[in-house]
């Protein structure tokens, strides 16, 4: 099968983020185990939240995919492929974080080792619960009968931000998430426990926990490998109507006016594109741009203002990026664009674009307001 | 009897609000040519997709050979061909390795592979890129990758846009081999009159926008 080009957009955001961690973690060698640990965690979770697409986009995104629906493959054929690519890529994104572990120079190696355990944990959840979590997105990624309680789900958990039948796709990455730290959890505060009671000498029992997830592998691939290969060839298609129509409604918003000032015709493109597609990528850029700002602001991070200044630049850079276009914009609003936060239909198109082509310009400001106040 | 290459009934696809298909019922019997006929936007594409398992209808059966697409999709996909109206053109893959593929997936062996990469028109090119194709020189490669096996179905969208002469001749000399095989087909054109489609005994099926 032609192959699926992920790589830059995977590796992009995860190299500067495990730099964010490096360094963060260095400047709070002193804290304790209990608090690093807590740190490690967040800088975990945020390191496979910027992959997590990358990794399980062949499951059903690929456009490869879909093209190949209308072909006789066996969907198990589908599902090795996509496992395959999710645990390369893993492997980049667990070698990536290791390598923000392994350079807190100011640390003791035994510290160290925990924190490469801890990510080494998460890492390995995420390869088992990763595809599972793909494969019950297959399952419930599809159209039930009218009464049937999952419909019912499906239209009471959407809001008219997709379609009905890939809704589950909205929540399938956060849910990938919030199940894999659940599973690393328990090993990591048991690893902490085991290191805690004999600190001088690390032992080989940490490993064995850490790798206990592996255990539960077969069994969950063998269970979400059933659930692809039943619904993928239902699945795909509505995931590839949603997306389309995620894209925003057949007739776009007006495009700012200022735009029109832009000499070059390329750019002035560009910024059009910018202005109407930028909501749900800029979303992934936030963790990283968010704990980059954090890095600036040093070990200044508790004080109230730093505190504030930092919640202003989230909240500058997430406000934009939180209006999606709707789906159903065309049968509820059409040519209109609504907050994710608020009712449908609420605000008129006026309020749109100037938002969205404020984000770019609120972003850099933000940060130098944050650099200003800190220092 | 047996199952008919095509059945559909009571189709139904909306689009937002829009309502594309609005129970659309259609039998298309052995070695038949169907061709469905309509203006922009009048939903021949959404029918030909649903047809071929790569958008789900909101309402409706589709069977292809006798083989529910939904209870049985991978018996029906195997009776089926389907071009798209916008050829596939996968990165990093040559025209031959794509041909190879889908001689693959069709079950077809290295000498019927053979064979059809011989005469398919694009000796010179198939060691190329299938991205450095022209979009004529695509939709042949796409067409001839549905040369193997037997199918029960094929469906054309837009078959001959961009194919030059001696392209359209190959196709039509296909068109009949699948005919006499008894294959239906299902296609889309707004050339109908080209000489293509000459002497070629057709029913026309109208879609008007819903």
């Amino acid at each position: 099968m032609p192959r699926v080009d992920v790589w830059p957009h995977g590796v992009a955001i995860a190299l500067p983020l495990a730099v964010s961690w490096a360094v963060l973690r260095h400047e709070r060698a002193s804290v304790s185990l209990n608090e690093a640990q807590t740190f490690d965690l967040v800088f975990g979770v945020l390191m496979l939240a910027v992959g997590v697409h990358a990794r399980n986009f062949p499951f059903q995104h690929a456009t490869s995919v879909l093209q190949s629906a209308s072909l006789p493959l066996p969907r198990a054929l589908m599902w090795r492929r996509a496992v395959r690519h999710q645990r390369l890529v893993l492997s980049v994104h667990y070698a990536i974080g290791l390598f923000a572990v392994c350079t807190w120079g100011a640390l003791q190696h035994s510290e160290i080792l925990l924190a490469a355990l801890d990510w080494t944990c998460m890492c390995c959840a995420a390869a088992v619960v990763e595809p599972w979590v793909s494969g019950a997105a297959a399952r419930w990624g599809r159209r039930f009968p009218e009464r049937h309680p999952i419909a019912e789900l499906q239209r009471s958990i959407g809001g008219g931000w997709t379609r009905p039948e890939a809704v589950v796709h909205l929540y399938a990455g956060a849910g990938a998430l919030a199940l894999t730290a659940a599973v690393a959890m328990p090993l990591q505060l048991m690893m902490l426990a085991s290191m805690t009671r004999a600190v001088p000498s690390p032992s080989w029992e940490p490993f064995t926990v850490a790798l206990a997830p592996l255990a539960l592998l077969p069994m969950m691939n063998w269970w979400g490998q059933r659930w692809y290969e039943g619904a993928a060839f239902e699945s795909t298609p509505w995931l590839h109507e949603a997306t389309r129509t995620l894209a925003g409604p057949p007739t776009p918003d007006r495009a700012p006016a200022w735009i029109r000032w832009i000499p070059d015709p390329a750019r002035r493109m560009q910024m059009r594109q910018f202005c109407r597609t930028v909501s749900l990528p800029s979303l992934r850029l936030l963790g990283p741009t968010a704990w980059t700002a954090a890095a600036l602001t040093g070990d200044n991070l508790g004080d109230p203002i730093v505190l504030a200044a930092v919640a202003l630049y989230v909240s500058a850079g997430l406000s934009p990026a939180l209006r999606v276009p709707p789906t159903q914009a065309t049968e509820r609003l059409p040519c209109a664009t609504v907050p994710l936060s608020g009712p449908l239909g609420r605000l008129t198109r006026r309020a749109l674009p100037w938002t969205w082509a404020l984000c770019p310009v609120i972003l850099p400001l933000a940060t130098i307001v944050t650099y200003v106040l800190v220092t | 009897m047996s199952a008919p290459p095509l059945l559909v009934t009571d189709l139904a696809k909306r689009f937002g609000n829009r309502p594309v298909l609005e129970g659309l019922c259609l039998e298309v019997g052995p070695a038949e040519v169907v061709r469905i006929s309509g203006p922009n936007g009048a939903g021949k594409s959404t029918l030909l997709t649903c047809i071929a398992g790569t958008l789900i209808p909101d309402r409706g059966r589709i069977a292809i050979a006798g083989h529910d697409l939904e209870g049985a999709p991978l018996l029906a996909r195997a009776a089926l061909r389907y071009l798209p109206q916008t050829s596939p053109s996968p990165r990093g893959v040559s025209g031959r390795e794509l041909l190879e593929f889908y001689g693959k997936v069709y079950g077809a062996s290295p000498a019927e592979v053979d064979r059809v990469a011989a005469g398919c028109g694009l000796e010179g090119s198939l060691e190329a890129l299938v991205t450095s194709y022209s979009g004529g020189m695509k939709r042949r490669l796409m067409f001839n990758a549905l040369r193997f096996g037997r199918p029960a179905l094929v469906i054309l969208d837009e078959p001959v846009a961009g194919v030059d002469r001696s392209g359209r001749r190959a196709f039509r000399a296909q068109l009949d081999r699948w005919r006499s095989d008894g294959a239906a087909v299902l296609l889309t054109t707004h050339e109908p009159t080209d000489h293509t489609f000459e002497a070629l005994p057709m029913r026309v099926v109208e879609l008007d926008t819903p």
